[in-house]
C-alpha cells in the first residue's frame, strides 16, 4: 500500500467532510471522523480514489445514519430552526396561493420581481431624500440631494437589482440572518412606499389649499386697510409695525428738529402717509360723519371724553403743497385742533393755524464715516 | 460510481434493519469501520453505503450498544475498532425476534402471490 500517494485524496475528501460537519460538537466531530482516515485509505487501496465519491453526499449520509446528531443540533439552536421554519412556511403558503390561481402567474411573477428591485432602489433614494431633506416635506420624484440625486438613484437601482439577483450578501444566501435582513429591508421599502404615496397625495393638496387660502386672506386684508379714495393721496399710506403712519418727525444728524423734509423710497416713490386725524389720549375716536353725501369711511371724525362724553378737540393734520397739489410725503405735517376732522381751506389764515410741534426738542447725534454732521452728503 | 439518490433511499428503508445487521456482524467479531462494511457487503447487502455504516456504528455507540477502542498502527493512521456490549447483545436479540416475526407475517401475506 502506497500510503504517501493515497493520503492526499483521502485528506482532501476528509477536509470537505469535516467542513460539512463543522456545526457539530468538537467531541462529536472527532468521534465520527476518528479512524475514518484509515478506513477510507483501505477503501481507496481496494477500489482506487474514484471510490471516494462526493464528500458532501458522504457527510449527509453520515449525518442521516448517525441520526442523533441532527436532533441534538436542532435542540441546540431552536430559535434559528423555528425562524427558518416560519420563513419557509410563509414562502410555501405564498407558493400555494399562486399555484391555486386560475391562470398561470409564473410569467407575471417573473417580471414583477425585477420591477420590485428597480422600485426598491427608487424607494431607497426617497428614504435618503426625506432623511436629509430637513424641514421640507415636499414630494420630489428624484430628490435633489445636492445635485447628486440622479447619480444616487442610478447607483441605488443597480445595487437593488444586484441584491435581488443574489450577487452580494444578504441576497443569495440561505442563512437565517441573511434571510431576516432581506425581509427587513423589503419591509422598510414597503413602508417608505406607503409614506411616499401619502406625501405625494397630501403634498399637492397642501400647497394648493394653503397657497390659495393665503392669497385670499392677504387680498382681503389689503382691501380692508386700503384708504378710501382721498383726492390728494392716490398712493397707499405708509405703514409701520402693522399700523398706519400718520406723521413723521425728522431731525438732522446733529439732533436738531428738521422741518420740511421730502421723503422717497428706494424706487423713487413718495413715502406718503395717511395723515389721519388723531384724538388725544384717553378720548374715544368717533368715526361717524353725519353728512349723508359723504360715503361712510373708517376715518376718525371727532373725539369725546371717555367718562363724561364731552366733545374733545381732534388733532387734524394738514399736508404740504408742491404748488400744484397736496403732497403727503413732506414732513412733519402741521397739526390743528378742531371740533371735527374736516380740513378747512382757510386753516392757515385762521387765528389758530396748523402748527408743527416736534415731540422732542433734540435727539442724540448720529454719524456716518465720511459725512460731517450738518454737511449735505454728495453723490 | 454508485447513484447517491438511490443510496439515500436504501438508507431510509434499511435504517432499522441496518442496526440489526451491524450488531450481528460486530457480535460475531470486533471490527473496524471498513472491515464491517466489507463483511456486510460480502454477506449480501451490496447496496449499503459505507457512510451509512459509519453513522450507524456511531449511533449504536452513543446508545451504548457498542464499545470502541483504538488500535495504533505502525504504518499509517490508527484504526477504530468496535465491539458489542451486553446492552448491544440484548438489543440484537430483541431486534432479531422482531425481524423474524415481521418477515413471517409478510411471507404469509405473500403466500397466494404467483412467483
Amino acid at each position: 500500500m502506497n500510503t504517501i500517494q493515497i493520503a492526499p485524496a483521502v485528506r482532501d475528501f476528509l477536509d470537505v467532510v469535516r467542513e460539512d460537519l463543522a456545526d457539530l460538537d468538537p467531541e462529536e466531530q472527532r468521534e465520527i471522523l476518528d479512524g475514518l482516515e484509515a478506513d477510507l485509505g483501505e477503501l481507496v487501496a481496494e477500489q482506487g480514489p474514484e471510490a471516494l465519491g462526493d464528500p458532501h453526499a458522504y457527510a449527509r449520509e453520515l449525518r442521516a445514519a448517525a441520526g442523533i446528531e441532527e436532533v441534538a443540533q436542532a435542540r441546540k439552536r431552536p430559535i434559528r430552526g423555528s425562524v427558518t421554519a416560519l420563513m419557509d412556511a410563509c414562502h410555501a403558503r405564498f407558493d400555494g396561493l399562486v399555484a391555486r390561481l386560475p391562470w398561470d402567474a409564473t410569467p407575471l411573477l417573473a417580471w414583477l420581481r425585477p420591477l420590485w428591485w428597480v422600485l426598491r432602489g427608487w424607494l431607497a433614494v426617497q428614504l435618503i431624500g426625506s432623511v436629509t431633506g430637513g424641514y421640507s416635506n415636499r414630494f420630489e420624484t428624484v430628490p435633489h440631494l445636492g445635485g447628486a440625486g440622479w447619480l444616487v438613484l442610478v447607483a441605488a437601482v443597480v445595487g437593488s437589482v444586484q441584491l435581488g439577483r443574489g450577487r452580494f450578501w444578504p441576497g443569495g444566501s440561505r442563512g437565517v440572518l441573511a434571510r431576516l435582513v432581506l425581509v427587513g429591508l423589503n419591509v422598510v421599502a414597503v413602508v417608505v412606499a406607503l409614506t411616499a404615496v401619502d406625501r405625494a397625495n397630501s403634498d399637492s393638496r397642501y400647497w394648493d389649499g394653503y397657497g390659495s387660502g393665503y392669497e385670499q386672506g392677504f387680498n382681503e386684508a389689503s382691501r380692508q386697510n386700503e384708504k378710501p379714495a382721498d383726492e390728494a393721496a392716490e398712493e397707499d399710506a405708509l405703514r409701520f409695525q402693522g399700523k398706519e403712519v400718520s406723521n413723521i418727525y425728522p431731525y438732522d444728524a446733529q439732533g436738531r428738529p428738521l422741518a420740511g423734509v421730502q421723503l422717497f423710497d428706494q424706487t423713487g416713490k413718495p413715502l406718503t402717509v395717511s395723515a389721519s386725524a388723531t384724538c388725544p389720549e384717553g378720548a374715544v375716536t368717533l368715526v361717524d360723519d353725519p353728512d349723508p353725501s359723504v360715503p361712510a369711511t373708517n376715518e376718525p371724525y371727532s373725539c369725546e371724553d371717555q367718562e363724561n362724553y364731552d366733545p374733545v378737540p381732534i388733532s387734524v393734520l394738514y399736508p404740504w403743497t408742491n404748488g400744484r397739489q397736496e403732497v403727503y410725503n413732506v414732513f412733519p405735517l402741521p397739526a390743528r385742533p378742531q371740533p371735527n376732522a374736516v380740513r378747512s381751506v382757510t386753516a392757515f389764515s385762521e387765528k389758530v393755524p396748523p402748527r408743527i410741534t416736534f415731540p422732542m426738542a433734540s435727539v442724540p447725534k448720529a454719524t456716518l464715516p465720511g459725512v460731517r454732521p450738518g454737511v449735505q452728503g454728495r453723490r | 460510481m454508485r447513484s447517491t439518490v438511490r443510496r439515500m433511499d436504501t438508507t431510509q428503508l434499511l435504517k432499522g434493519v441496518l442496526d440489526l445487521a451491524v450488531l450481528a456482524v460486530v457480535d460475531g467479531e470486533d471490527g473496524y469501520g471498513y472491515d464491517i462494511v466489507r463483511r456486510l457487503r460480502d454477506g449480501g447487502l451490496s447496496e449499503v453505503g459505507d457512510a451509512s455504516v459509519y453513522g450507524t456504528l456511531r449511533r449504536l455507540y452513543s446508545a451504548g450498544a457498542l464499545t470502541s477502542y483504538v488500535v495504533p498502527s505502525e504504518s499509517g493512521p490508527h484504526r477504530k475498532y468496535y465491539g458489542i456490549t451486553p446492552t448491544g447483545r440484548a438489543q440484537l436479540k430483541q431486534q432479531r425476534d422482531d425481524w423474524h416475526h415481521f418477515s413471517r407475517t409478510v411471507s404469509s401475506l405473500l403466500q397466494g402471490v404467483p412467483a
